[in-house]
């Protein structure tokens, strides 16, 4: 479970990269655009699940962070004439500077203190996006004009799909290389128990500070990712539903691991889609769906699916 | 040489001709000898869904009533409907379906601004017509682009600017107060509201910013008594509207007329049993792009039709604003003719010009032109009747811009 992961368990990213090269020519460009969708979500879910579900903290700053990433990365863009690739660094550096500044602030806080402090700066956050005309556009919101990735103007949903695919390799290979690192055993120590993980000389507060540091940055790439294949943003796409969104991504897939927010992510980005096609009569009960899905986990799958899966995978070895 | 160049041409010309003979098909997608296929989408579900279901319902009456009379140039129209929760990333994503997936002809669609301009620069590199079903859609007309056509019911420009010649005009009004939200539709009806008064002559004694989701609005109403304006003009949201006509009425401020823009009043008798005082109807004032009050005789021939195609729902004005975008479209697609194409449409679509004997004003549209519609009647409700104001008013198409 720790050190460097071993060739075969990063042998799937390079199959996703070879995928998000293959595909775009194949598939109507709705189904790109769903997959440009869940794989965003895919890198928003594996960056909450480092704070949530690694780290334990109950946070839900983090798309507060990811609006930082869309604003930034296309008004790098639109007024300073940042490249992509340049500019989603310093959009992701700047989510992670902010979460710095809200961890330092919050860093006493815990459990439903945290979450209520944590959710007041995402509000305000998205107060900031929606009163700030003169930048964001206000609630009339932002065109974004298609970026350039090295020369690769990604203006369609086809040509946003191979970089995001590459983008979502980078990210969950960083992160088996995080989790598996003395900051990943540092955050499940944290985790686990505060007051055993001081005892054992691990600096708590650092380390909570280095998982909203993380968590935020990997929220403004997922920010990035936004820009390659969207449009137009507004406020609206940083409120509570997306939260709530997010957040279910990761607990319903199974907190604290890695394939759990990407299945998690898969899955409930999916769900719309299916019930507007398979189960049109159901779709005007999407919330209470949603709602039924995260009760039913919480109930019966406290670990979400990928916890089942594995404690299957587990009794049948 | 000479005779296999012969050969050869009349080869060509017996294909030609061949091909000639077949029947007439358009070579874009979504159109085949015998239907259109037609995408249309609103929000059907979730907290905007008020907006979307009458209005698309409507739309799918008309569209039927014209297949009843054997449809357009021989082909039937199919519809494909979606639901985008007015989500603007859900809003795109139905597009991409309804074009790429179900390979439409045009798209009807969207009952929230944002939800719509959203779309718009897939609809412009894809050259999808798109009419929009009941947004406003002001970002989505101004600039106008070329596929994208809207404001059926009015931009919110229009709006503002009518309530603003009817204080003046009509109530004489000179001290004006305005409540407008702090979002895109707010300011949309904010910049005309402003431009048309500063043109008369009139005074912004008072204007309130205020949330879409505010819960209290104590405050601003405080702010507009002080300011003894001659008139109130609230461009408030429904349940807004309510808090604010509820204050106007506690803090006896019903000496001032009060004028609410549509919006804010979409059922007048559920707005009134919400707000809960009568005395707040003693000089109260509702703009509708409507040419009628939506009880009134020349509304009843389109509520009919619909109880007929409906006879569970109760239809609610928003319900009317579905029917002139599918008139526009059935009337162009009458004008392109038999050998329908896309770029066809299009240009049909700039060149209507016509009463739909639902909204107040004519539905135009021009080269440079993409907003259907800029009139407006102004109604007086006292509580118990809802009498039409004389004379529609219009905006003139550049206060604000």
């Amino acid at each position: 479970m720790y050190g460097s992961p071993s060739y075969a368990r990063l042998a799937p990213l390079l199959a996703l990269v070879v995928i998000g090269i293959v595909l775009p020519p194949l598939v109507p460009q709705y189904f790109l655009s769903l997959g440009n969708t869940l794989m965003m979500y895919a890198i928003l879910a594996v960056g909450l699940d480092l704070l949530l579900g690694w780290a334990g903290q109950f946070a839900f700053a983090h798309i507060a962070f990811y609006g930082v990433g869309v604003y930034g990365t296309v008004l790098l863009q639109s007024k300073l004439g940042i490249p992509f690739i340049p500019g989603v660094l310093i959009a992701a550096a700047l989510a992670g500077l902010i979460a710095f500044l809200i961890a330092v602030a919050a860093i006493r806080l815990h459990s439903v203190y945290l979450a209520l402090a944590t959710f007041a700066f995402a509000e305000s956050a998205q107060w900031v996006f929606n009163s700030w005309e003169g930048l964001t556009g206000g609630a009339d919101g932002l065109r974004i004009a298609p970026p350039s990735v090295l020369g690769w103007t990604t203006g369609t949903d086809a040509r946003a799909f191979p970089v995001i695919a590459i983008i979502l390799a980078l990210v969950i290979g960083a992160t088996m290389y995080l989790t598996r690192s003395r900051l990943g055993r540092s955050l499940c120590a944290v985790r686990d128990s505060e007051h055993a993980a001081a005892v054992s000389g691990i600096d708590v507060f650092r380390t909570r500070i280095w998982a909203f540091v993380i968590s935020g940055t990997y929220a403004g790439v997922a920010g990035g990712t936004f820009a390659l294949f969207q449009s137009f943003v507004n406020p609206e796409a940083f409120g509570f539903s997306q939260i709530v969104l997010v957040l279910s991504m990761v607990v319903v897939g199974g907190l604290g691991t890695l394939p759990g927010p990407l299945i998690g992510a898969v899955l409930l980005g999916l769900l719309p889609e299916i019930m507007r096609t398979a189960m049109r009569g159901l779709f005007v009960w999407q919330e209470l769906v949603y709602g039924l899905i995260l009760i039913l986990s919480m109930m019966f799958m406290p670990r979400g699916i990928w916890g089942l899966i594995a404690a299957r995978g587990g009794r049948s070895k | 040489m000479l005779a296999t160049l012969i050969r050869t041409l009349l080869l060509g010309a017996g294909a030609a001709l061949a091909l000639g003979a077949l029947p007439v098909r358009a070579a874009d997608p979504g159109v085949t000898d015998t239907e259109i296929v037609i995408g249309l989408h609103a929000p059907l579900s979730g907290p905007l869904a008020a907006f979307g279901i009458d209005p698309l319902n409507a739309a799918k009456m008309w569209y039927e009533e014209v297949n009843k009379k054997g449809g357009i140039h021989g082909r039937k129209i199919r519809l494909i409907v979606e639901d985008d929760k007015c989500n603007p990333n859900e809003a795109v994503l139905v597009v991409k379906r309804l074009a790429t997936v179900h390979n439409v002809f045009m798209i009807n669609g969207g009952s929230c601004t944002p939800a719509v301009i959203a779309t718009q620069e897939f609809i412009s590199r894809e050259k999808i017509p798109f009419a929009m079903l009941n947004a406003a859609g002001d970002n989505g007309v101004f600039p106008p682009i070329r596929y994208m056509f809207g404001a059926f019911g009015g931009t919110q420009r229009a709006d503002g600017a009518v309530l603003v010649e009817f204080a003046f005009n009509a109530l004489k009004a000179r001290r004006m107060a305005f409540i407008v939200h702090d979002d895109e539709y707010g300011n949309a009806k904010w910049a005309t509201s402003k431009a048309v008064a500063e043109r008369l002559g009139a005074e912004a004694v008072a204007v309130e910013r205020i949330s879409p989701r505010v819960t209290d609005v104590t405050t601003p109403m405080l702010n507009i008594r002080a300011a003894r304006p001659d008139v109130i003009i609230s461009a408030a949201y429904p349940q807004p509207a309510v808090l604010i006509a509820q204050k106007y009425g506690e803090f006896k401020m019903t000496a001032i007329p009060m004028v609410q823009a549509v919006q804010g009043i979409p059922v007048p008798d559920i707005f009134q049993k919400n707000v809960g005082n009568d005395a707040v109807f003693s000089n109260f004032y509702y703009g509708s792009p409507l040419n009628d009050m939506f009880n009134g005789p020349r509304q009843q021939k389109w509520v009919q039709m619909y109880k007929q195609y409906y006879p569970d729902r109760t239809p609610g004005a928003w319900m009317a604003f579905g029917l002139p975008p599918a008139m526009a479209v059935t009337r162009a697609l009458e004008k392109a003719g038999r050998n329908l194409t896309r770029e066809a449409f299009v240009e049909a679509m700039e060149t209507l010009d016509f009463e739909s004997e639902v909204f107040a004003g004519k539905i135009q549209f021009a080269k440079g032109r993409r907003d259907g519609m800029r009139s407006a009647i102004v109604i007086r409700f006292d509580g118990k009747k809802h009498t039409v104001m004389p004379g529609a008013y219009a905006w003139n198409g550049r206060d604000g811009m």
